[in-house]
């Protein structure tokens, strides 16, 4: 399981610096707007987001959200039941580090 | 999953792993922008992206302002998993359920019945969210642009329900589609909508403004229901079920429900009809614009059927001003409308447009507000300068 781990990391690397390679041979694209950061706030809890969540959806989707811990976790109970690779521990981490940088909207 | 193996688990965990720290490190690295512009050429400029993975585009007003209809690659798109990758040559559509006679349609077969074109507005129910007065927030923060108009061609789906020839006892049609998440525990996007609104209106679309329909857009076929919020018109659809009740999939029974905050969704109101509304694509937010008179453009919709009359406001909704209402494309279809409105030679000017349908239903100023932030159809505000 282990080595299967770790050669799966190395193919995920390996396919990131083939796409690296092949980018720049490619005409640049249209000049879309981005309106939310594609990189998830630094602090504790980040690692565990990036490989909860990213699995299915992007930084973007987290980035633009504002929630308080009971809606925070609502949507972790909810993303761990639709098989979001996360324990209780982690979650709990997870939680913490949602509330600390995406907090609930104030004044509206 | 019951009948998963301990090894197709320790599979899938290492597939999701891999899936992740791959993600991780395209973001990590910051080549996330860089590698998405290459990724999609046939997109316009006048999109925002929402959402990478999967994609959430919403069209900017100034892309909606083009005309009345929305092209392909300026349409906004909200999938809820990866565009899945159907295979035309395999590709079978299969009507099934509470009917006489079940039948598989190939792409040829239903190219070679009798084909329909309707033109009409999709709005995204979530629409408006990013400007609903919501502490706690859920899903894409849409702000005006998750909408737009096509002329859609294809099969009517009331023809095939002949052919299968439907029970009396059905009374709901299930769309069952291509499209799943990356992870096997969560449940696939399914919607069911009444049989009558199926009789009635609903086509399966092959085409999508003259073109083949887009990957993004649902290819091969795609449900349209004309006067329903987007949701309703499934993508990827492989099989039309007919059932006795509504399907009670979670984006049915929990999802794309009005639930008042702290309300349950299983006892909440469903979203289905386009509640009317406008938006003014020209001028914009912030633009200069010589003063004395400001000609106002924008589009107005509603899934009642047609929009009966659009006004416009500078003061606040004091006095309303009747804008011009261009030719209707169809019951469903956004309507043009123009106003030529005084305005100071010098000084800042707040337009207001509100629509009334032919139901007599008239935008609110402020919609209420439901924990998804489904349905906002609040008055479009655009504060201009004036100069001389």
């Amino acid at each position: 399981m282990r080595n299967g781990l770790a050669a799966a990391v190395a193919l995920a690397g390996a396919l990131v610096l083939a796409l690296v390679g092949a980018v720049p041979a490619k005409q640049p694209g249209p000049p879309l707007v981005s309106v939310y950061s594609a990189q998830l706030p630094t602090g504790e809890g980040r690692a565990i987001a990036e490989r909860a969540c990213l699995v299915c959806h992007s930084a973007q989707l987290i980035a633009q959200q504002a929630k308080d811990s009971t809606a925070w976790e609502k949507t972790l109970v909810l993303m761990a039941k639709w098989g979001a690779p996360v324990d209780s521990v982690q979650r709990d981490t997870l939680r913490a580090y949602l509330v600390r940088t995406l907090g609930p909207r104030s004044g509206r | 999953m019951s009948e998963s193996t301990p090894r197709t688990i320790s599979r899938r965990r290492v597939l999701v792993a891999a899936v992740g720290a791959g993600a991780a490190a395209i973001v990590s690295a910051g080549l996330w922008p860089w590698l998405r512009r290459a990724l999609v050429p046939d997109l316009a400029a006048e999109l925002i992206e929402r959402n990478a993975w999967p994609e959430h585009w919403e069209t900017t007003l100034a892309g909606l302002d083009h005309g009345a209809i929305t092209t392909n690659d300026r349409f906004f798109v909200r999938s809820h998993f990866p565009v899945p990758e159907v295979d035309p040559a395999s590709y079978r559509l299969a009507i099934a359920g509470l009917v006489r006679n079940p039948l598989s349609f190939d792409l040829a077969a239903l190219r070679a019945e009798p084909q329909q074109s309707t033109t009409c507005t999709l709005e995204c129910a979530g629409n408006g969210r990013g400007l609903m007065p919501l502490a706690n927030t859920s899903g894409t923060q849409w702000e005006y642009g998750a909408v737009g108009t096509a002329r859609w061609s294809g099969v009517p789906l009331r023809a095939l329900l002949e052919q299968v020839g439907v029970d009396p006892a059905a009374r709901h049609v299930w769309f069952e589609a291509a499209d799943h998440a990356t992870l096997p525990q969560t449940p696939r996007f399914l919607r069911s909508i009444p049989l009558e609104v199926a009789n009635e209106r609903v086509l399966l679309a092959l085409s999508m403004n003259g073109a083949p329909l887009p990957a993004r857009h649902g290819a091969p076929l795609r449900a349209v229901v004309p006067g329903w919020y987007g949701m309703s018109s499934a993508k990827w659809v492989t099989r039309i079920r007919l059932e006795a009740t509504p399907s009670d999939n979670h984006f049915m029974a929990k999802g794309y429900r009005y639930v008042a905050p702290g309300g349950d969704p299983l006892l909440s109101p469903p979203v289905e009809a386009m509640r009317v509304k406008s938006l003014i694509t020209s001028p914009r937010e912030g633009d200069a614009l010589r003063g004395g008179v400001i000609e106002v453009a924008g589009f107005a919709w509603s899934g009642a059927g047609g929009v009966r009359r659009v006004d416009v406001s500078t003061d606040e909704g004091l006095t309303w001003q009747e804008a011009r209402l261009a030719a209707v494309e169809g019951p469903f279809a956004w309507q043009r409308f123009t106003a030529s409105i005084p305005a100071p030679a010098r000084g800042s000017v707040t337009l207001w447009a509100r629509a009334t349908d032919v139901a007599g239903e008239t935008q609110p100023l402020a919609a209420a507000v439901n924990s998804g932030g489904y349905g906002n159809n609040s008055v479009h505000r655009v504060r201009v300068v004036t100069h001389a």
